[in-house]
């Protein structure tokens, strides 16, 4: 599903080339949950972002589903961030003046999806998530693992293929954090595949295959 | 989604208080002094456009030079005019005609027998075609109402004024005691913004059957001829082959012998009231300086409100940054959110704009009471509809393109790192906004000590005539012979003269503050009457130089008991300089030949004097005695007190009842008069004053909202630079730094420019005006600095009363 080739990401400075990530070369299959970790300044993020088409290798190649990604028009971005992804964050990132349902019904409102179906899509999902009587409320008014909920919710409404995590429990402590993987992993077992971000060595076990960074590079598979 | 967007719209709005407030505030400020601008504007710009014809309908005017010099530029042509060019040339569809009957008395008689009586000051005599020309709905009466002689037309008010609810038509007027009129017609009350006001048109008849040649006289100008065009005739190309054709066939020979000519021009009827200031205007011309002024204010007072708004949201970006971020990640295109905050803006200018309206409808009879704008609804007005919708629109649109662009191009991946900042061409934007708000600051604080400056300076210069302490009382017009009506006359002056609150009486045929009525022309003693000049004369009796205190600078007064037929003129400094003298004492005693043959003594020269207005330069003017009829009796006041006048007017009432029954009592204080000529001034001191702290006001709120979103942007950094012992005085100046350079540029783009246009524009259109001294410049500058940084310092003392604790522990 993912192929990631010799990805490069460096900054130039005057005098000198940082790089953030060095010859990556990674393959992602559909329905593997894969946990990034590593110390901070490793580029986990910077990989996330390039995989999520957030940001742009400055070398190498990447391809999704045998199609090269690079270079994509803003449009086409537009479409795979619509239709084919889904990002979880660790600062959760709800919109703040919008409802707990109106969060999760965003992308749907992207997606062009009718009102009714809207409702009840979100309806099921507040369902699952146990949501139900939070829906009219704000995100300040949530906990961290509620707010992380939503998040999470609202990124998989619209049934993407393939959700990124960024540390979505660095912020909350262990009994939610666990509550956050178990749902990551009954998401994964239900077909999705999922990449996570991760400082945690126990939640990084929930995933099927471990990846480590180190200085930008892939120390062990 | 629309309804998602107006709901995250409102709460945006209410999380954000009082920066909400402040932009509203401002818009709101700035669209409505613009809405009273734009109404006072097209006021102006609306004289005459409700004639369906309007633009076809031309008056004619002329030029008259002599020696290839400028004599006179004129409203008036000659009677024959109109009817020589309809019978000649087929691009004239019709003509039609007006002369002046100022200052008459109209009396009727009501069915019990009881008299009405009214001085009326603007009536003319008209052909019966002007009222179709003029589209004059005739609500009553016959549409022929003026073939015949002795007919009038009145006014729907002036029906009511004379006849109540009895029915005009076939009624009887008088006119000063003589002459009666029959009522044929009642038009519909002309509308206040027309060039020719008038609630009497007597039929043209009358006055052609009392006069003899009319058709053939091409030397007395006193009618104001207008023509139709037919459709798609271009008025100066018209002008350019008719009238000279018009002078050739029928009065060159004249003009030649008198080394004169004269150019004519076509004004259309709409362009009168801004575009034509010329002698024997029907009503005060407009000034179309003054207009263009306020109308560029008007779109200032926007810009700088627009400004605000843009500044405002961009500044506020950064906290809708990630919001926009989460939206992009969510798959929402850069198109749907420009979309978004463009819907927004225009919800908030909507929302500005309904305010706004509300405010303007509530606020609108006061306005239109103190600029006097009657019969005018602004948003009815075609060229508001146009223009005004045109600029607000565009307003709306370019204020919320930029921030909706700017908005919707941040990154998302950069934004929800959390390394967001504002960009650099977006901060000297925002920059050279805040500037353009400074310019146009100082620019109108400037202009305000100019404009007031001016006002001043004319209220307080000479006029070389003392019209100080004086009441007028209009003279009666009565059917009596001359000599009854002398006897009573001087009956009513003695009988005043007698009351202890009067120390002076005169009798003049026109009084200071309104354009001299009379003229002739004349020569020196020796030239051809082919030299004959035009001279402005006044008719007065032995007592007006003193009165006026108007100064002799050579030979001598009138004497106590000379009279006309003793043939002595005085004659002020012009007059004498026209004739050809250069010295006062050489043009005493000297012959002054009126007319073709009748010789004048010149026995005084008197100095030159303002008699119409500090505003109009003095005119050549010839002062006779006059024992025939008087127009106005003025007397001076012996106290300055202020009841004065109230405690005078009753006893003035009852003698003027007693002499002369059944005649309108009138009288106005001098003062009075000259204060009103100058109002206009006054008052657009008073509005540029109004206008420039309006939009002051609106930007300093912009830049305290600037402030508030820059320090609640840097309140953790102010946070620490608490703790570390920072004093209000170091924010403050941390603060001030950054409006500091945009301040200084404000000031050395606005002096020039200030200068420039106030010097060339506005003060070059005054007779007499004040020289621009350096505190004009000085003071705004000044003012404007302590405005800012006044501000600023109170918004650090506002920001330093924060809890260090919440502030350092939010995260």
């Amino acid at each position: 599903m993912i192929h990631l080739a010799k990805i490069d990401k460096y900054y130039d400075s005057k005098f000198q080339r940082t790089f953030v990530l060095k010859g990556i070369n990674l393959d992602v299959k559909e329905g593997e949950f894969v946990s990034i970790m590593g110390p901070s300044g490793s580029g986990k993020s910077t990989l996330l972002n390039i995989i999520g088409l957030l940001d742009e290798p400055s070398a190498g190649e990447y391809s999704l589903y045998d199609q090269s990604v690079l270079d994509l028009k803003e449009k086409v971005k537009v479409e795979y961030h619509r239709n084919f992804m889904g990002f979880i964050f660790q600062a959760y990132h709800l919109i703040e003046e919008m409802t707990v349902y109106e969060n999760i019904e965003t992308p749907l409102i992207y997606k062009g999806v009718k009102s009714k179906d809207r409702q009840a899509m979100v309806a099921d999902l507040l369902d699952r998530f146990n949501m139900v009587a939070k829906k009219e409320l704000f995100p300040q008014q949530l906990s961290g693992g509620q707010q992380q909920l939503v998040g999470i919710a609202r990124a998989i409404i619209g049934k993407p293929k393939l959700l990124l995590a960024d540390e979505p429990t660095g912020n909350l402590h262990s009994d939610q954090g666990e509550m956050i993987m178990a749902t990551l992993r009954q998401l994964n077992k239900e077909g999705m595949t999922i990449l996570q971000v991760t400082h945690n060595e126990k939640f990084a076990e929930y995933g099927n295959r471990i990846v480590r960074l180190e200085d930008g590079m892939i120390r062990k598979v | 989604m629309i309804l998602t967007y107006l709901k995250m719209f409102y709460r945006n709005l209410k999380k954000q208080k009082l920066i909400s407030a402040i932009n509203l505030f401002g818009l709101t400020l700035g669209i409505l002094s613009s809405l009273f601008i734009f109404e006072y504007v097209f006021y102006e710009r609306s004289f005459d456009g409700y004639h369906e014809k309007g633009s076809r309908v031309c008056r004619v005017a002329y030029d008259r030079y002599q020696y290839g010099k400028l004599q006179w530029r004129t409203a008036n042509s000659f009677y024959p005019t109109g009817n020589w060019l309809k019978e000649n040339y087929s691009e004239v569809e019709e003509w039609g005609m007006v002369i002046r009957k100022y200052n008459i008395t109209v009396g009727s008689e009501n069915r019990v027998g009881d008299k009405v009586t009214y001085n009326e000051t603007k009536t003319y005599y008209a052909s019966n075609s002007l009222l179709t020309m003029f589209s004059i709905p005739i609500m009553e009466g016959s549409n022929l109402c003026l073939e015949q002689p002795n007919t009038v037309a009145i006014s729907q008010q002036a029906a009511i004024r004379y006849f109540g609810k009895d029915r005009p038509i076939g009624q009887l007027l008088t006119v000063n005691d003589a002459e009666k009129y029959t009522v044929t017609a009642v038009f519909q009350d002309i509308p206040a913004n027309s060039h020719l006001k008038t609630e009497f048109f007597f039929s043209l008849p009358t006055f052609v059957n009392a006069r003899q040649n009319l058709n053939t006289n091409w030397r007395g100008d006193l009618y104001h001829t207008y023509i139709q065009l037919a459709e798609g005739v271009d008025p100066a190309k018209f002008c350019n082959r008719a009238l000279p054709d018009m002078i050739a066939k029928n009065y060159l020979s004249a003009l030649n012998a008198s080394q004169t000519s004269d150019e004519y021009y076509l004004q259309p009827i709409c362009d009168i009231h801004l575009h034509s200031n010329i002698e024997y205007e029907t009503e005060p011309p407009g000034n179309p300086k003054t207009t263009n002024i306020l109308f560029g204010f008007a779109i200032f007072l926007m810009l700088v409100a627009w400004i605000n708004y843009v500044n405002l949201v961009t500044a506020q970006s950064m906290e809708r940054a990630r919001e926009i971020g989460i939206k992009k990640i969510n798959g929402a295109t850069r198109t749907g959110l420009v979309m978004q905050f463009l819907a927004e803006a225009f919800v908030f200018n909507l929302l500005c704009l309904v305010v706004t309206l509300l405010l303007f409808i509530l606020i609108n009879p006061l306005f239109k009471e103190v600029t006097n704008i009657r019969d005018f609804n602004l948003f009815l007005h075609p060229g508001f509809i146009r223009v005004g919708l045109l600029i607000f629109l565009s307003g709306i649109v370019l204020s919320s393109i930029y921030p909706a662009l700017v908005l919707s191009s941040y990154q998302p991946v950069t934004v929800l790192k959390g390394k967001f900042k504002n960009s650099v061409q977006g901060l000297l934007f925002r920059k050279g906004l805040i500037t353009i708000q400074f310019v146009i600051s100082i620019v109108l604080l400037i202009g305000t000590l100019v404009t007031f400056r001016q006002a001043t300076f004319l209220m307080e210069k000479e006029m070389g005539v003392d019209y100080t302490s004086s009441l007028v009382v209009r003279a009666p017009k009565t059917a009596d012979d001359a000599e009854t009506r002398m006897n009573k006359l001087m009956l009513f002056k003695n009988r005043v003269l007698e009351m202890a609150e009067v120390k002076a009486f005169t009798f003049t045929s026109d009084i200071p503050g309104q354009e001299i009525n009379n003229f002739f022309s004349g020569r020196r003693k020796g030239f051809d009457v082919n030299d004959n000049k035009a001279y402005f004369a006044i008719n007065v009796d032995d007592q007006f130089l003193d009165f006026f205190n108007i100064k002799l600078l050579a030979g001598r007064n009138f004497h106590k008991n000379e009279t006309l037929s003793q043939k002595t003129v005085l004659m002020n400094k012009l007059a004498m300089e026209r004739l050809g003298y250069t010295d006062p004492n050489e043009a005493v005693n000297k012959i002054f030949v009126k007319g073709a043959d009748q010789d004048w003594l010149i026995v005084g020269i008197v100095d030159d004097f303002y008699y119409k207005s500090i505003k109009t330069a003095p005119v050549p003017t010839v002062i006779t005695l006059n024992d025939g009829p008087k127009t106005y009796l003025t007397m001076k006041l012996s106290s300055l007190q202020p009841g004065a006048i109230a405690s005078l007017v009753p006893k003035l009432r009852t003698q003027y009842a007693t002499i002369f029954p059944n005649q309108p009592f009138e009288y106005f204080s001098l003062d009075e008069r000259m204060v009103l000529d100058l109002k206009p001034d006054k008052t657009f001191g008073a509005v540029f004053t109004l206008f420039s702290v309006l939009a002051i006001l609106i930007a300093v709120v912009g830049i305290v909202g600037l402030i508030l979103i820059n320090i609640s942007q840097n309140r953790k950094e102010m946070g620490i630079r608490k703790a570390l012992g920072a004093e209000v005085g170091d924010v403050s100046r941390l603060l001030s730094r950054q409006m500091l350079v945009q301040f200084v540029v404000a000031v050395f783009v606005a002096l020039p420019l200030s200068w420039y246009g106030y010097n060339n524009w506005f003060l070059q259109t005054y007779l007499h005006h004040i020289e621009l001294n350096w505190w004009f410049f000085l003071l705004p500058v000044v003012g404007m600095s302590v405005i800012i940084f006044s501000v600023i310092y109170l918004l650090s003392v506002n920001l330093f009363r924060m809890k260090l604790a919440e502030v350092l522990q939010y995260e």
